[in-house]
């Protein structure tokens, strides 16, 4: 499950990256929806945003 | 493979115009009724011999309390939101009285014309009920004009509302409700192009308790946090209402499968910070709801920036009433519930709460003003006598002096509920 610092680090990173982007606020409701699904198991829907998922990959808990 | 069976699905346009319509699936277990649970006779009774008054005046006491309790940044933020607004709530007063600008097209339905233009105006959720004087405030009474509402919500910041509780937070909780008293002018300026009137139910100074007829309005169902939990912004929304003389067709109330939901979830409830909400629901004035403990609400929202907690960690807010639905009919389970994603907060000088883990606050902490503010003043000078016998003529002299300028300040309804 993604813990507090994971989730701390994704979110830094998209905004690094993606703040002054237009689309930056659907990429944090796909960010939060992501995680979600990540935490529940269950496959990323092709709704969510591919840099979110990606983000995901590399933010995601070692154990998870 | 699902795992519920699905009941029936309730059709919504798109989050705005240019975002798809959406089907929320609702299971069959999660099946109540469309709208809320009521009985109508409890609540005709109430309304009729313990009318509803605005928190403004009800709650007065602890509303002039709370500036003494604000961080500096919430003071003079808070100061500077109600200068903005009062223009707003002074044009919304006196919009009842504006006549029509052009003749209206005789029998024409203008239902949808007006849903379209708010709509483009930005409003997310609108809907058509009658305006329901049961839910009138009795200060109110007799300044409401017309009989058909329009149900209005606009969407408060996403990202700024996932900072709960924090003053980015309190800019979008505040900024929407300036925002949309101006684009209520708008609206009201283009009912009256149709050559109908409209009157402005400004969200800083409100008529009645809106929930109930947006429920009616088919634009959500009530929470377990006491929000409207609308299909794309949960309780991620500040509500407002234009009541207009135009002919209109009304809307239908849904069953989103909430009721039942909220009672399985009960994310609000375990999250929250003062433990003001509750897991059972009781019948409150007709109506079955879970009933917030005001008392123990008011302290922490006072404290850490309007708290909101309850409506950061829903995840119909968080996620969105179709993913969280259509989640729950293939798993029975709730998204996001017990992960940090969902359920974490951060309190100022307490730090960090995740699932399971809540903050603690003594019973100091707790006591507030109760009451209008002449209730509190005599609840004061009773509890001195109580404690050290007959006042003194000084003491005699203080309260009615105290009580004199209570009485001349008069009472107001203007103030965000």
């Amino acid at each position: 499950m993604f813990r507090k610092e994971n989730i701390d680090g994704l979110f830094e990173e998209l905004d690094q990256q993606h703040k002054d982007d237009p689309d930056n606020e659907q990429l944090h409701r796909d960010a939060h929806l992501g995680i979600a699904y990540f935490d529940a198991g269950v496959e990323m829907p092709e709704s969510i945003d591919v840099r979110v998922v990606d983000l995901i990959h590399r933010h995601r808990p070692k154990s998870g | 493979m699902t795992l519920k069976n699905i009941h029936h699905v309730v059709a919504r346009s798109g989050r705005t115009l240019s975002h798809p319509p959406v089907e929320i699936p609702v299971a069959d277990d999660l099946v109540t009724t469309p709208g809320i649970p009521l009985r109508q006779q409890d609540v005709d009774f109430y309304s009729r011999n313990y009318p509803l008054e605005s928190q403004n005046i009800e709650k007065a006491a602890d509303r002039e309390w709370v500036w003494t309790v604000y961080s500096g940044e919430m003071y003079e933020y808070r100061k500077h939101h109600d200068e903005m607004t009062e223009p707003l709530v002074d044009a919304a007063s006196v919009s009842g009285d504006l006549q029509p600008s052009a003749t209206a097209v005789r029998g024409k339905d203008v239902t949808e014309d007006i849903r379209l233009k708010a709509r483009e105006l930005g409003f997310g959720e609108i809907g058509f009920t009658k305006y329901d004087r049961k839910y009138t405030y009795k200060s109110k009474k007799n300044w409401v004009k017309y009989e058909h509402a329009i149900c209005l919500a606009l969407e408060q910041d996403y990202w700024q509302t996932q900072t709960i509780p924090s003053m980015e937070a309190e800019y979008a909780h505040y900024g929407t409700y300036e925002e949309e008293g101006q684009l209520a002018l708008e609206l009201a300026d283009y009912i009256r192009t149709l050559g109908y009137r409209a009157q402005i139910h400004s969200p800083n100074d409100n008529s009645a308790a809106y929930i109930p007829m947006f429920v009616s309005a088919g634009l959500g169902q009530l929470g377990a946090n006491g929000q409207l939990l609308s299909p794309h912004f949960g309780s991620r929304s500040r509500i407002m209402v234009v009541t207009t003389d135009a002919i209109v067709t009304y809307d239908e109330p849904q069953d989103y499968g909430v009721h039942k939901f909220c009672e399985i979830c009960q994310v609000c409830v375990n999250r929250c910070p003062g433990r003001a909400l509750v897991k059972e629901k009781v019948w409150w004035r007709g109506a079955e709801k879970h009933k917030l403990i005001y008392d123990r609400c008011r302290p922490v929202m006072a404290r850490y920036e309007g708290c909101g907690v309850c409506m950061k960690v829903c995840p119909i807010q968080r996620y969105g009433m179709e993913p969280v639905m259509k989640y729950y009919v293939e798993t029975g389970e709730v998204l996001g519930k017990g992960t940090d994603n969902l359920e974490g907060y951060v309190i100022r000088d307490k730090g960090y709460f995740g699932p399971g883990d809540l903050p603690s606050f003594n019973r100091e902490f707790f006591e507030i003003p109760h009451g209008r503010k002449d209730e509190w003043l005599f609840e004061q000078f009773k509890t001195k006598i109580a404690e050290t016998g007959p006042p003194t003529e000084q003491d005699a002299v203080q309260f009615s002096e105290e009580l004199s300028n209570i009485i001349s300040e008069g009472t107001t309804t203007r103030g965000d509920e």
